[in-house]
């Protein structure tokens, strides 16, 4: 069940209504239910329901047996640990990555004049996959560490591990977060319930008019590069960077509007990353569970910054590596997170030179354009890696993206706006992605939209609710795209 | 300090706050979903509820009173469809014409009415004239009077598939089921996709792309993009270089064809002989499609409608063709003494011939083998109000107060349809019966009559 389905949408009402219809005691067995509900919607997920229902068990009691005062072995509880996170690892091997690393070691084989054919499984990983076995692993790390008290009753486990708001795209909670709201529901309270409508109305406007519609353009290019002129590729790259921002972002809105529906929190997943004036603020910025995640149980345990520049340059790399291979096996996403990490790394350690020299910029002698061009630069670095992801993601080619950039300037206005239209861009739709884009940044930097709705007349609260609909109606495109992070 | 807030049970207020919750829903997303709807059905790019946009086009044209250009380009049997499905009570015709292409030339100036439609269709088999009743019946638009051209084919069981391959099947086998009473693979077709569609944003942008596309752009367009061909026609139809319908669904055929030579009419008379598309293998009348139609003139009469046969003459060349190789054509040779014997015993009026011949239309009224002009239909049938009263057309009493007398065998031995020889008429006689029959205006004057040699 795809969020920006009408299924969807009717499923949720009746889930939203229901949930505040039954007692409070059983409203996590009612919400358990609907997200084994959702999760089966779509029969290639019901066949592999077996991977969540294992992923919970094992996580379950090894999380108790984590936390049991009676076992007090270090390598006996290094060896549950161990083992639920070779179970993890093994469902997201086989499932994500054990096509590309076979023919990875195929490659290296024939290199050496040997022979290897490794037999393509070629199966469809289960929806969410690396999301719930991320949380179901984050609190096992949690519980190993003490920071979590084991949870007992499997049902709220279970609802932790599978809360369908968030299980397809995240965010990837952390137990000590969801958990104890499970505990103690919050009864229904209206403000929060049309905040939380709000919020998803308006992330399903960024998901469905702004990033479907930057989306049919930069597919289009993306999917034959060596077929476009070099502006379009610009452009493309250019917008694709903002258009994964609204995708995600939008995914989110609508998974933590409806969670605050129903009556819980979710982490927020994103700060408006583009804000950033330096490239780590950027990634504090963006999928923030997954970069916490990763700063958590891998950064830190690598040896974080406390360690020599060397390791601690190494450690943010390899961070950033993994973080790339979570995406998709496949060389693209290596390289967009190895290329970020080296990025991170070289800022870290010309950070200080950076800051010596700034005084003597003229340009940042105004805060504002200091501002802006650094949020350029992030911008324009983050743009620079993406096209990896971008490649990946619309089967194109990111060398061919890269040395097409420098040809076919030759165009005139005419033509060059003539191109995009041709290649799912027109004029008028441009129009309303400048608008719709300045919108959200313009509201979001007032702070959470749920807020600045909440601070507006009713009337104008009204037009904006009107106008929100009115332009998914007319914009948005239906039943073509998923949101990108559904696919991870 | 005590409140002063009412107290609300708490149950009451949960149930208060659901209800508000509702009803601003409701507010919020009921005038987007009205207007969503009533904008897909409106444009209705697909077609699924208005039809398809071309014929649409000429339909509602037609209905609007317009001359409608390119004839052989429209689909007519989905522009018949359209046009009773926007026809409004107002403009139900109190007079309607069936039959195939043969009757495309009876106007409303021959029928004698403007309430009248031709809903005459090219190549039109029983199915068709069944189906295009239907239709008028199925929208509770029927007419008062139904003047049924009946071709002789639709009686042969032999070519009964070929002709009715362009007929809508389905909804012939729904008449026969829902009008007729009789069995048939008849099964009410599913609508909920088509009811899904109009709540469907994405068929709602595609129509908003289409009417924009549309409103921004002189040309009426296809849902491809491609040019609607149809146009609305005015000023002088005669150099026309195309076929027009006009509203009362006659067709004016181009210059072209209209002003072919007799040798020209004669070649293709010739070629329509040797081919007699329909009529091969008519050796006797099919039981099962005569029973057929009887049941539906039953049916038709049983819904209080006069019906009025007419019968329109084939060139006499074909006739005389006919007749001088009758193998495989028995079938036809019976069907207008079958037909005349049906009409009397239902008092139905029956007007016309196949036989040119009996009927006095000379070989210079036809525009081929099969195709009667206009002037020809003036002759054989008198309007619908003197039809509905069986009275003999002006050119039948004055031909039998010339002729009988002079040459009563000749009379007799036409009226019988022994013979296919045409008539011998001199053409002052000629103008003067046709000015009693027409609108008075002596046929001669409109028509350059060829010389007899």
């Amino acid at each position: 069940m795809d969020f920006n389905s009408l299924i969807f949408l009717g499923f949720f009402a009746a889930v939203a209504v229901l949930t505040y219809c039954v007692p409070k005691r059983i409203k996590p067995y009612f919400l358990l239910a609907a997200s084994y509900l959702f999760y089966l919607y779509k029969p290639e997920n019901a066949r592999l329901i077996w991977v969540l229902i294992c992923a919970t068990l094992l996580s379950w009691a090894g999380g108790i047996l984590l936390g049991s005062s009676r076992i007090h072995n270090l390598w006996l509880r290094r060896g549950i640990l161990l083992g639920n996170i070779l179970f993890c690892g093994f469902c997201l091997f086989q499932y994500k990555y054990y096509d590309f690393f076979t023919t990875l070691w195929s490659d290296l084989v024939k290199g050496f004049g040997g022979e290897f054919h490794p037999k393509s499984l070629n199966i469809i990983a289960p929806l969410g996959l690396s999301y719930f076995l991320f949380q179901s692993m984050g609190y096992l790390f949690d519980v190993y560490r003490h920071k979590q008290k084991p949870i007992l009753n499997l049902a709220y486990y279970a609802l932790f591990v599978s809360f369908f708001p968030c299980i397809f795209t995240g965010p990837i909670e952390r137990a000590h977060h969801l958990v104890p709201q499970f505990f103690h529901p919050q009864p229904f309270q209206y403000q929060r319930m049309s905040g939380g409508a709000f919020r998803m109305l308006w992330g399903y406007f960024k998901k469905m008019v702004l990033a479907d519609g930057i989306g049919a353009f930069v597919g289009t290019i993306y999917a034959n590069p060596e077929k476009a002129a070099g502006p379009y590729l610009l452009a493309a790259s250019l917008l694709f960077s903002y258009q994964l921002y609204l995708d995600f972002s939008g995914c989110c809105d609508i998974a933590i509007g409806g969670a605050r529906i129903l009556g819980f929190e979710l982490t927020e997943n994103f700060q408006r990353p583009f804000a950033a004036c330096n490239y780590g603020e950027l990634w504090r910025r963006w999928h923030i569970s997954l970069s916490s995640w990763f700063r958590d149980y891998l950064y830190i345990p690598l040896g974080g910054n406390r360690c020599s520049v060397l390791r601690n340059s190494i450690n943010t790399i390899v961070t950033f590596l993994v973080s790339g291979l979570w995406h998709g096996a496949s060389w693209g996403y290596i390289i967009w997170g190895t290329l970020n990490g080296v990025i991170l790394v070289i800022g870290k350690q010309t950070h200080s030179i950076r800051h010596h020299l700034e005084p003597r910029n003229p340009l940042y002698h105004s805060l504002i354009v200091k501002h802006t061009i650094k949020r350029i630069c992030v911008y324009l670095l983050f743009t620079a890696c993406i096209v990896f992801f971008a490649a990946d993601l619309y089967g194109g080619n990111a060398f061919t993206v890269y040395s097409g950039l420098f040809q076919g300037w030759n165009l005139s206005a005419s033509q060059l706006l003539q191109g995009f239209a041709d290649n799912g861009l027109p004029t008028a739709i441009l129009y309303v992605l400048v608008i719709g884009c300045t919108c959200v940044e313009l509201v979001e930097w007032r702070g959470p939209v749920a807020l600045w709705i909440r601070r507006q007349p009713a009337v104008v609260r009204w037009i904006i609710y009107y106008l929100l609909i009115l332009a998914i109606l007319f914009f948005a495109s239906f039943g073509k795209s998923a949101f990108i992070y559904q696919n991870y | 300090m005590t409140s002063l807030k009412p107290r609300i049970h708490p149950i009451l207020r949960q149930l208060l706050t659901f209800v508000l919750i509702l009803v601003k829903f409701l507010v919020l997303v009921v005038p987007v979903l009205v207007f969503m709807v009533w904008f897909s059905y409106k444009v209705d790019i697909s077609g699924l509820f208005q039809g398809e946009l071309a014929p649409r086009e000429v339909a509602n044209m037609l209905l609007n009173g317009d001359t409608v250009s390119n004839y052989d380009q429209m689909d007519e049997r989905q522009v018949l469809k359209l046009y009773v499905q926007n026809l409004s009570e107002e403009q139900v015709p109190e007079t309607l014409a069936l039959g195939s292409s043969r009757v495309l030339q009876l106007t409303k100036e021959i029928v004698g009415t403007d309430s009248y439609y031709n809903a005459g269709l090219s190549g039109a088999g029983v199915m068709d004239i069944m189906n295009a009743f239907y239709l008028f019946d199925q929208a509770d638009k029927l007419p008062k009077n139904l003047i049924i051209e009946v071709d002789p084919w639709i009686f042969n069981g032999t070519s009964a598939d070929d002709l009715n391959r362009n007929a809508d099947h389905d909804l012939f086998a729904e008449f026969l089921k829902n009008g007729l009473h009789i069995d048939s693979d008849y099964t009410a077709p599913d609508t909920t996709a088509r009811w899904k569609a109009l709540f469907d944003p994405a068929y709602f942008q595609g129509n908003v792309k289409y009417y924009l596309k549309q409103k921004n752009s002189n040309t009426s367009t296809n849902k491809d993009g491609s040019e609607i061909p149809f146009h609305a026609v005015t000023g002088d139809f005669e150099t026309l270089d195309y076929a027009i319908k006009r509203p009362d669904g006659s067709i004016y055929y181009p210059v072209e064809f209209r002003t072919w030579s007799y040798e020209q009419v004669m070649a293709e008379t010739l070629v329509q002989a040797g081919t007699l598309s329909a009529m091969h293998g008519f050796d006797e009348m099919d039981p099962y499609w005569t029973n057929l139609f009887e049941q539906f003139i039953s049916y038709v009469q049983s819904k209080g409608i006069r019906v009025v046969f007419l019968l329109t003459p084939y060139h006499p060349f074909i006739i005389k063709h006919v007749y001088n190789n009758p193998q495989g054509f028995a079938g036809f040779f019976q069907v207008e003494p079958w037909l005349r014997e049906y009409a009397a015993q239902h008092n139905i009026p029956l007007y016309g011939s196949y036989h040119a011949s009996r009927v006095g239309v000379q070989e210079w009224l036809f525009f081929d083998g099969i195709h009667c002009k206009g002037e020809a239909l003036r002759l054989i049938f008198p309007g619908i109000t003197a039809a509905l009263q069986n009275e003999q057309t002006a050119y039948q009493i004055d031909y039998y107060n010339t002729y009988n007398d002079k040459y009563p065998n000749l009379v007799s031995e036409a009226l019988v349809g022994s013979t296919a020889d045409c008539l011998v008429v001199d053409e002052d006689w000629f103008n003067q019966a046709s000015f009693a029959t027409g609108t008075g205006i002596p046929y001669s004057d409109q028509i350059e009559i060829p010389s007899a040699s």
